[in-house]
């Protein structure tokens, strides 16, 4: 470190890239404070500090960043710029970082549940008839029970009320929460439908900083909502 | 209508000249200055009491010490109460009124119609003779909102603690109209009517508009608790909590459990510098107001205890501010971390306060502490009112920041001197007090006549004094007493009575026995007017408060009868001098051409003074080449023009003060000329605005010079010159470095200009080239108040910011013929290394050198050269010298808006000593007597206001008897009593003693 190239600013692609928060804040805007380091529960970690991811930012310093593991510490959680005086967007800036690294490079889990999802439908890569059997056993298991007698889910409903996609987890070990779900639509009334295919309802782009695929993803549940004639959806990450 | 109501109302509608809406400090500096040139001046606020914010603080920086009375008059003392600020301001030409507004001005300025909404304090305080008992039985307990809602108070209650006792007002809101307070009463002084009032004036000549600010609120800002975590208080419900009029008698205790505070932190900005809430500004005082409270902390906390301060800039931009600060840090142990406080929790099950922050090693660090204080600045949006642009109001802020004392007293005064201006240029005049009351001499000089009235407060006093007992011992003192005795002295009928015993009975001496109601300060003057009695042929005696002191059922007359005896033995011994009257030279001396001496000499021009402006150099005009703002520029050039043709001010070029006699009023000074010729000007008042210039400090930076090394200024010039190589570009990189040679020893102080000056040419750099890289190495930016802007636009347009220390500043490397600065980026923990077209070290300012004019003026210089004014905070434009003032950078670093705000500011202290005619001093000064007066010079060194000079001639001291505020140092110090303080004289205060024995 020291050499005047190093040191010398260039027009920062990260700052291009990030959106703004309701506020104009380009990172250009930072004080320095350190509010967000102080905030964060990252700092420190693996030299992890959100100040100085900033900062490098500020100082053109993108590939730096973006060959480094440090944009992958960072949990989103949002603390930092909760309280940034000068509301910067940094959990965007992180997001942006990611999205510049080349797609092998990404933490192994987070690309292959990106890729799986678009290849299948679902970040588990689980063909369509394993999922129609999981949904029909699960809600036949409901059924026995008392008061919810005769209850089967619905599947492709068309002109249903509500459009339900499913978190990944719920199909594959957590079952019992599908049926909190269920019954809760059950008692309400709810006339209520789950996709058979494309039904993953958490989008990991976010997460990878993938804009591409995340918009995939999206247009994947638009697409049911439009054949379906279906105008709510819930969505329950 | 009440009667409360009815004398209320009368008192507002005797004659305004002016109306001062708004008793913060500038209102109340505004409300003196109009006084003291005789104007009849009606001062109202909104809240219960005056004097804004300052009521809650018990100490200001840089001095620790209050000190708020020295803004009352100096010259014509007798025409105020003399009394501490925070007990209330009584002036015979000023009127108070509280719970009051001003809800519309119409007309022409010279002729107003003004509407006031007034809400009756329900307490007349004309008969209140402030003994609490309607406080004691009131059964109502609401919050303390001034003492930080900690403690409660009752609905009748005085609004501020140091409030002259009979101030109590009826909190309507809590009343709940029981009665209690009317049925105990004992001088019938309460009335339960909180109805609004309208009342309308005319013919007022101005209203001035002091609104001041809000502070914000804190609660707003979710992540610090406030309002919800006990121990986060704001900076200034702290001063509560460590004034021994707050709500733990000044005991270092914390809210939630009174655990003894031992570890503080200050979180500064809250509300400020946050462009999320709108706020891209700062509030300018929160800085050096913590370092204030830190070391006042640190003191009553003792041993083991600590005191942080969380800070992003320190802005300790003030003359003195950054030794206040360093002293605080090296010297008193206040820690300072820089880094903005992200969050505040509760440790673990406590009430105990955790902040988590970063260190300089970039660790994350847990700290505990017993309280925080947050460091509110002020609230984004300003007070407003329908009225603020109506013809004849002139607002104290168009653009109102939050201002330190100092600041708000000079912006103040600039406000009266316009106001005056209008006034003036109108040939309007003040309402002048009915007739000039000398009294009358052959009464007087009578031997000495006593009436002694003896009022027995409705009954209430006949308990503990036996009236008869008493009447005996005064007859027995000498037969030709008059006795009178009254039931109510603060009663009209009462009133009437003993002015009427007194005209009867040809008494020239007086003494009443009633409470401090009775004869309140207004009373006693128009008394003595109507009477012909001197002020102190009239003496009272606070009975009430005397016999306080006793329980049920003692007997107090002994006590009463030997002050009685006293307050007699000391009436006889007064005598009477009638006041000296002078007549005034109206022409004022300003030395200096810049802007601050043009802006003087244009502005006392226009009040029809004369004005001998002296220059040292061929011509007029200073620093104006370097003047950045156009608007200013013009302004100062547009006054040169002025000033050169004004057949009212004569301009001395190439001149020099050589010499300087005579008193405040009438002076005679000598001038030279380069040719040697010299001429003596005979004037009332002397301007002292002899500027200050560039500081080239480079060379402690730089070991050899290179043409790409420039100051600031050098930069700014360049910017201006179309064909530099700045403005045609490229330019690759820019670096500039802050402080170069300001704020450490010898130059300890922040000129104050250098952050905007590199601020400014950075985004005219970016302008031209956007693509140029600028790098600012600085230690603190001050962009204070809303200059905040400027610091946001940088940054925002790129310019990179890198903060060092003064024991790790950056280093130039020339040795390659490239300029390249090293450094450490103290965010990343990384050093830095930049190769830069251009260098610019941002240089201070120092006064010019005054070194021959102290000799002439003797007046005080601090240690860099800036002449020191009386006080920094309450009177900063003028010089213990009365009637010598100070504006511009001859007494401090400032901007040049800020630089002409303060000549205005001494332009009306010039107003204030001149505009009268004739001046005439108080009967409290000292005299010498020649004949046993060995000519020691003792009393010379120790007078406190230059007021004594020895006249070589004649081997004699004199007093300056406008100067002397009888403050009777000398007189203490004298070996051999030839000094003697009026109404003082050593004869006098022995037979009072005597008697009391």
């Amino acid at each position: 470190m020291g050499t005047d190239t190093e040191t010398k600013r260039k027009q920062s692609a990260v700052k291009e890239k990030a959106p703004l928060r309701p506020v104009e804040s380009p990172m250009d805007i930072c004080l320095g404070c350190g509010t967000c380091s102080a905030g964060c529960a990252m700092t420190g970690v693996d030299g992890f500090d959100p100040r100085k991811i900033v900062r490098k930012v500020l100082m053109g310093r993108d590939a730096e960043l973006v060959g480094s593991k440090l944009p992958w510490i960072c949990t989103m959680c949002g603390k930092c710029e909760h309280a940034c005086p000068m509301g910067i967007n940094i959990v965007n800036m992180i997001r942006t970082l990611r999205g510049m690294v080349d797609r092998d490079k990404v933490p192994g889990m987070i690309q292959k549940g990106v890729e799986l999802c678009l290849e299948t439908g679902n970040n588990l890569g689980l063909p369509a008839e394993d999922f129609t059997f999981i949904i029909e056993d699960v809600a036949a298991e409901m059924a026995e029970e008392p008061g919810f007698e005769g209850f089967t889910v619905p599947i492709d409903k068309k002109g249903a009320n509500l459009l339900h996609t499913l978190h990944n987890k719920l199909v594959n070990t957590q079952n019992e929460d599908l049926v909190h779900w269920w019954k809760i639509f059950h008692m309400a009334g709810e006339d209520f439908t789950i996709p058979s295919e494309n039904w993953e309802g958490v989008n990991w782009g976010l997460f990878s900083g993938d804009d591409e695929s995340m918009k995939i993803v999206v247009g994947r549940i638009v697409e049911h909502m439009d054949r379906l004639e279906i105008k709510n959806l819930m969505y329950p990450e | 209508m009440t009667e409360e109501m009815t004398s209320k109302a009368d008192r507002i509608s005797t004659p305004v000249n002016i109306v001062v809406a708004g008793a913060g400090i500038t209102g109340i500096r505004t409300a003196i200055d109009f006084a003291a040139s005789g104007y009849k001046v009606l001062l109202v606020d909104k809240a219960m009491h005056g004097g804004g914010i300052l009521t809650r603080l018990d100490h200001q920086f840089p001095n620790d010490h209050c000190g708020m009375c020295r803004m009352l008059p100096m010259i014509d003392r007798g025409t105020d109460k003399e009394t501490c600020l925070r007990r209330g301001l009584f002036h015979e030409n000023i009127l108070t009124c509280y719970s009051t507004e001003v809800v519309a001005v119409d007309g022409k300025a010279g002729d107003l119609a003004v509407n006031l909404s007034v809400v009756p304090t329900g307490v007349d305080k004309t008969r209140c003779s402030g003994c609490g008992e309607c406080e004691r039985v009131c059964p109502v307990m609401v919050p303390d909102h001034f003492n930080g809602d900690w403690v409660n108070r009752k609905a009748i209650f005085l609004p501020t603690p140091h409030l002259s006792p009979d101030s109590r007002v009826i909190d309507w809101q809590a009343c709940t109209s029981c009665g209690a307070c009317v049925e105990v009463c004992p001088t019938h002084a309460i009335t339960l009517n909180g109805e609004r009032e309208q009342v309308e004036l005319k013919g007022v000549y101005a209203v001035v508009l002091a609104r001041g600010v809000n502070l914000y609120d804190p609660a707003l800002t979710d992540v610090y608790g406030y309002g919800v975590l006990p121990n986060v208080v704001t900076a200034t419900d702290f001063e509560r909590i460590m004034s021994s009029s707050g709500p733990y008698q000044g005991e270092m205790m914390r809210p939630s459990d009174g655990k003894p505070i031992k570890k503080i932190a200050w979180i500064q900005c809250v509300g400020s510098r946050n462009v999320m809430i709108g706020a891209d500004f700062c509030s300018s005082v929160c800085c050096m107001f913590a370092v204030k409270e830190a070391i006042l902390a640190k003191q009553k906390m003792g041993k083991e205890s600590d005191a942080v301060i969380f800070y992003m800039d320190m802005r300790t931009f003030g003359r003195d501010f950054q030794r206040y600060k360093d002293e605080a840090e090296n010297v008193k142990g206040i820690r300072f971390v820089r880094m903005r406080v992200h969050s505040i929790q509760l440790h673990e099950n406590t009430d105990d306060l955790l902040i988590s922050y970063v260190n300089k090693d970039g660790e994350q660090v847990d700290e505990i502490f017993d309280l925080v204080v947050l460091s509110t600045g002020r609230k984004k949006d300003f007070l407003t009112c329908d009225w603020a642009e109506a013809d004849g109001v002139f607002q104290v802020d168009r653009l109102p920041g939050f201002k330190d004392i100092a600041d708000s007293v000079v912006g103040a005064s600039a406000i009266s001197e316009q106001v005056l201006r209008m006034i003036h240029q109108q040939n309007l005049k003040p309402d002048k007090n009915e007739s000039d009351h000398s009294p009358d001499i052959s009464f007087v000089e009578r031997r000495p006549s006593y009436i002694t009235v003896l009022c027995d407060c409705n009954t209430s006093l006949s308990n503990p004094i036996d009236f008869q007992k008493l009447e005996n011992t005064i007859h027995a003192l000498s037969s030709g007493h008059q006795i009178l005795r009254v039931e109510q002295a603060c009663s009209k009928e009462g009133w009437q009575t003993i002015r009427k015993a007194i005209m009867d009975g040809q008494a020239n001496r007086c003494l009443i026995m009633a409470c401090d109601a009775a004869v309140d300060f207004s009373r006693k003057r128009e008394f003595t007017n109507e009477l012909g009695f001197p002020v102190s042929f009239v003496d009272l005696l606070d009975v009430v408060s005397l016999v306080r002191r006793f329980q049920e059922g003692e007997d107090a007359t002994d006590t009463v009868s030997k002050e009685v005896f006293m307050r007699l033995n000391r009436l006889g011994t007064r005598s009477y001098a009638s006041p000296l009257k002078q007549a005034q030279v109206k022409t004022v001396l300003v030395i200096g051409g810049g802007p601050a001496g043009l802006q003087a000499a244009s502005v006392l021009a226009a009040h029809g003074f004369t004005v001998k402006l002296v220059e040292k150099t061929d011509r007029l005009g200073g620093k104006l080449a370097q003047i950045e703002e156009s608007d200013l520029k013009q302004h100062v050039e547009k006054m040169l023009a002025g000033v050169n043709k004004n057949p009212q001010i004569d301009v001395y070029l190439e001149t020099e003060v050589i010499q300087t006699s005579g008193r405040p009023g009438v002076c005679m000074t000598k001038l030279k000329h380069a040719s040697g010729e010299t001429r003596i000007i005979h004037h009332g008042a002397t301007i002292l605005a002899t500027g200050g210039k560039e500081v080239d400090t480079s060379a402690s930076v730089v070991s050899e010079s290179h043409e790409r090394i420039i100051t600031g200024f050098d930069m700014d010039a360049m910017l201006k010159a179309n064909d530099s190589d700045l403005v045609k570009g490229p330019v690759s990189t820019v670096v500039m470095i802050q402080c170069v040679g300001s704020r450490q020893e010898p130059n300890n102080y922040c000129s104050r200009i250098c952050c905007l000056k590199s601020l400014k040419n950075a985004i005219r750099i970016k302008d031209l080239h956007p693509e140029t890289d600028i790098y600012i190495f600085y230690r603190d930016i001050m962009t204070y108040g809303n200059s905040e802007i400027l610091y946001t636009e940088a940054r925002k347009k790129g310019v990179l910011f890198i903060p060092f220390d003064t024991d790790n500043p950056p280093r130039i490397n020339m040795a390659s013929g490239a300029i390249i600065i090293e450094g450490d980026d103290p965010f990343l923990g990384e050093p830095v290394q930049i190769k830069a077209d251009w260098l610019a070290l941002a240089t201070g300012v120092m006064p010019n050198d005054v070194s021959d004019l102290k000799q002439v003026f003797s007046f005080e210089t601090t240690q860099d050269g800036f002449i020191q004014e009386a006080d920094s905070k309450w009177r900063p434009v003028d010089t213990e010298r009365v009637g010598v003032f100070v504006c511009g950078l001859a007494r401090t670093p400032a901007r040049l808006d800020e630089v002409l705000l303060e000549a205005n500011a001494a332009a009306q202290r010039v107003l204030t000593l001149l505009e009268k005619d004739h001046t005439s001093y108080s009967p409290v000064t000292a005299r010498v007597r020649n004949a046993i007066c060995s000519v020691c010079g003792i009393c010379i060194e120790v007078c406190p206001y230059q007021a004594r000079y020895m006249d070589e001639d004649r081997r004699v001291v004199h007093v300056d008897n406008l100067a002397c505020q009888g403050c009777g140092t000398c007189a203490a110090e004298c070996p051999n009593n030839a000094t003697v303080l009026g109404e003082y004289e050593d004869h006098g205060v022995m037979s009072m003693i005597e008697s009391s024995l």
